[in-house]
């Protein structure tokens, strides 16, 4: 259990821009899991996921002066390096030179799973499997939207932001963020079904 | 209302960001029309199939590998900042410590210089310096030390 559990990301942010490696390590511990995930949402690749989580991390670092509360949060702030730094990776020469070349196919991802509503108790084996196998239907399909609506839908579905985070993320406004958010549903859906 | 609106508001409706009376309204349409009710199934279904499996971090290496560049970063901008405190110290001041450096040295080699200090003149004193090689001298110490 970390030592600084109780601090919110601003009282750890005060302390990181004093010289605190330990109070920053905590931001990372509490936000690696949510900064890969969309990393990886916008890549497609594990690899290419870990680096940018990496890079990401350390231009917040160096950058934490610039960091404005009175704009975003750090959740938002860092989400937004992230979102930068994937679709850098992605549109990048090199990147799709090696696509090109190399037929490497992406390993499966490991798979968290919520508990039972109900119970709050991790769920059975085979409910595990039926929504494993959705999962992988679900992923292909998010796959094949455009990356603004798969990233809109994600850090509203899966990462639980608001739209007004969303937004600031993106650097778009909320109405767009509705927008897109309808229209990847409307889109995953038909192609779930087909 | 278009249905294409009416759609984008069961959207909204999915993720809880309808304020109370939009609420009601979306509800209302959804015991009206057919179409949207299968639609707003379907969207509730997709969303928690979205949220109830998630990729994730099989171990927390990533974390620790983030912490260690950090401190690498840290400790080199450390350097970095001492280096940026010499640069403070104004270009005269450094020229004023070197001409008082040199002027000290003045009429004297380097090696007198270094060897000012006290126990030079000791060791001097204890092995005297009669051209012999360093050998000669050990060799003689011992056999002095045997004879005691």
């Amino acid at each position: 259990m970390g030592r600084f559990e109780d601090l919110s990301d601003q009282e750890l942010i005060i302390a990181a821009r004093g010289g605190s490696e330990h109070h920053f390590g905590e931001l990372v511990d509490r936000h690696t899991t949510m900064v890969y995930r969309v990393a990886r949402s916008i890549t497609g690749s594990h690899e290419e996921a870990e680096d940018v989580v990496q890079e990401s991390y350390l231009r917040a670092f160096k950058n934490l002066d610039k960091f404005d509360e009175s704009k975003s949060t750090f959740k938002t702030w860092l989400l937004t390096i992230v979102r930068n730094q994937s679709i850098n990776i992605v549109s990048s020469f090199r990147r799709k030179a090696l696509k090109f070349f190399s037929d490497h196919e992406e390993g499966e991802p490991e798979l968290e799973f919520a508990s039972n509503p109900l119970t709050q108790e991790p769920l059975d084996a085979e409910t595990q499997l039926s929504l494993k196998r959705q999962y992988h239907a679900m992923d292909k399909a998010l796959k094949k939207l455009p990356e603004r609506q798969r990233t809109a839908l994600l850090l509203r579905s899966q990462e639980s932001l608001s739209y007004d985070e969303i937004a600031t993320v993106m650097d778009i406004s909320v109405s767009s963020v509705e927008s897109l958010i309808f229209r990847a549903r409307k889109k995953l859906i038909e192609l779930v079904e087909r | 209302m278009r249905h294409i609106d009416c759609q984008k508001r069961i959207s909204l409706l999915v993720d809880g960001s309808l304020d109370g009376p939009a609420v009601r309204e979306a509800l209302d349409h959804l015991t009206e029309c057919p179409d949207c009710a299968r639609a707003y199934e379907k969207m509730v279904s997709l969303n928690n199939a979205l949220t109830n499996v998630k990729p994730s971090l099989a171990d927390s290496s990533l974390a620790s590998k983030v912490k260690v560049r950090i401190s690498g970063e840290s400790n080199s901008a450390g350097y970095a900042w001492n280096f940026s405190l010499l640069k403070q110290v104004p270009i005269w001041a450094l020229i004023a410590i070197l001409a008082v450096g040199v002027g000290d040295m003045a009429g004297k080699t380097l090696t007198e210089t270094l060897n000012m200090h006290d126990t030079s003149h000791n060791l001097e004193n204890l092995i005297q310096d009669n051209g012999e090689s360093l050998t000669d001298v050990l060799i003689d110490f011992g056999q002095s030390e045997n004879g005691r």
